[in-house]
């Protein structure tokens, strides 16, 4: 009896380890782990613990709230917030802490001054006072790092020897990674997405970014960021179909420690396709918000 | 073929999308017209819905519906025709605050009563995946 349920034991135990042990990717023909194909991030909101109240992203607890008319008719139906599901064809991953992860009280480490400034910058964004207070995607701005997922658009990664690039669907962006140790391109270099340069660590691809301009923004209740701005994020391929994601965001141009967000990249259907997106070809955003300007342009 | 089969799931608003709602729309001024559809514009980063909508005067203007990114609504089951030209549509949304015919689309309902944007909230009702 009692060798019995030391069997059992043993036996649940291997199981356990079973589930457990890590996954062994395949290689590229440059002996990298594999991480080709196209997914959705999951999870990567800088969602604080008191973010302020923002006029232009409303939320239940915001009194200007689109949400809270009361009569059912806010200006999305719910089930607008569904379509991540659709691109991951109904699939889940399993749970893991996401969001802001460091610190653990999701209380942002702001400079004082830098808290108060941006406080005062979202006041100021509806309506807009001026252009510069036009949210930075609505002029289509480059996403950066942080807002590359606007309508669920999904990322793809393809590596080359030497290099992993990522493939943003929203914007047609891009960003190289570079593997083959060169340095950090000069200071006075300043980018969109950064210079981004990898190395892998086990199943993790290990990514310094630096050489950021100050025209991204992290998220809706943190507009904008700063040049001094420097990334390290970490990709470990966790299953076939998932690729666990932390970035460590070190702006001592607004924060006075860094801080860090987790997420996670899961397999879209295989026949989901990235599509052009050209962001400047239509928007009509600052007419809708400004109206027409004095002369109207005789193309389009 | 259920009536909500053709409902259409965008990626998440607020909390993601191009451009906040709130700075170009305004929840105040809702909108309900119904009229005939003279186009459908595929342009990024959202497309547009051009409808004619007769006034109570009897003069006719254009209206224009913004719309998801078209990668949104072609993932999401949208073609090229599913709205042709000559269609008349009912079709409700919030009005642009510095335009007096410029809105955001939000629902609209087809000659045959489907409804494109919202649904039903019942489970099975509008989840193109609720079958997996």
């Amino acid at each position: 009896m009692r060798s019995g349920w030391w069997i059992g034991a043993f036996a649940l135990a291997a199981v356990h380890a079973q589930t457990q042990a890590p996954f062994t990717p395949a290689r590229t023909p440059d002996g990298q782990p594999d991480l080709q194909g196209m997914y959705t991030r999951n999870g990567v909101v800088g969602l604080e613990a008191k973010p302020p109240e923002n006029p232009i992203d409303p939320s239940g607890n915001n009194p200007l709230s689109v949400s809270t008319r009361g009569d059912g008719l806010g200006p999305y139906p719910k089930i607008f917030g569904e379509g991540a599901t659709a691109l991951r064809g109904g699939a889940r991953r399993q749970q893991r802490r996401t969001g802001i992860v460091d610190p653990e009280d999701r209380n942002l480490p702001w400079r004082p001054e830098q808290d108060a400034k941006r406080r005062d910058f979202l006041l100021h964004m509806n309506p807009p006072a001026d252009l510069r207070h036009v949210e930075l995607n609505a002029r289509c701005a480059l996403p950066g790092l942080f807002q590359g997922e606007d309508n669920n658009n999904p990322y793809q990664f393809l590596q080359r020897a030497g290099e992993v690039v990522m493939l943003y669907d929203y914007n047609h962006t891009s960003r190289v990674i570079h593997l083959d140790g060169r340095p950090h391109l000069g200071k006075d270099l300043r980018l969109f997405m950064g210079d981004s340069i990898g190395h892998w660590e086990g199943n993790t691809l290990v990514v310094d970014t630096t050489n950021f301009n100050d025209r991204t923004s992290y998220s809706r209740e943190i507009p904008y960021l700063t040049d001094a701005l420097h990334t390290v994020e970490r990709f470990t391929i966790s299953d076939a179909n998932s690729i666990d994601y932390e970035v460590t965001i070190d702006d001592p141009g607004l924060f006075t420690k860094p801080w860090k967000i987790a997420g996670y990249f899961t397999r879209v259907p295989k026949d989901i396709q990235s599509l052009e997106f050209a962001c400047a070809e239509g928007s009509e955003t600052l007419v809708n918000m400004f109206g027409k300007p004095p002369v109207q342009p005789s193309v389009r | 073929m259920k009536f909500f089969l053709w409902t259409m799931i965008l990626g998440a608003l607020p909390l993601a999308a191009h451009h906040a709602f709130a700075a170009e729309f305004d929840v105040n001024l809702p909108v309900k017209v119904k009229g005939t559809v003279t186009k459908v514009d595929w342009v990024n980063p959202h497309a547009w819905l051009y409808v004619d909508v007769k006034d109570a005067d009897g003069k006719v203007v254009n209206w224009h519906f913004e719309l998801g990114p078209p990668n949104a609504l072609f993932r999401l089951g949208w073609k090229k025709d599913s709205i042709p030209a000559g269609t008349e549509v009912s079709i409700t949304g919030f009005r642009a605050k510095a335009q007096e015919t410029v809105a955001n689309g939000r629902s609209i309902i087809l000659p045959d009563g489907r409804e494109l944007f919202s649904g039903g909230s019942g489970p099975g009702s509008n989840k193109p995946d609720d079958s997996k």
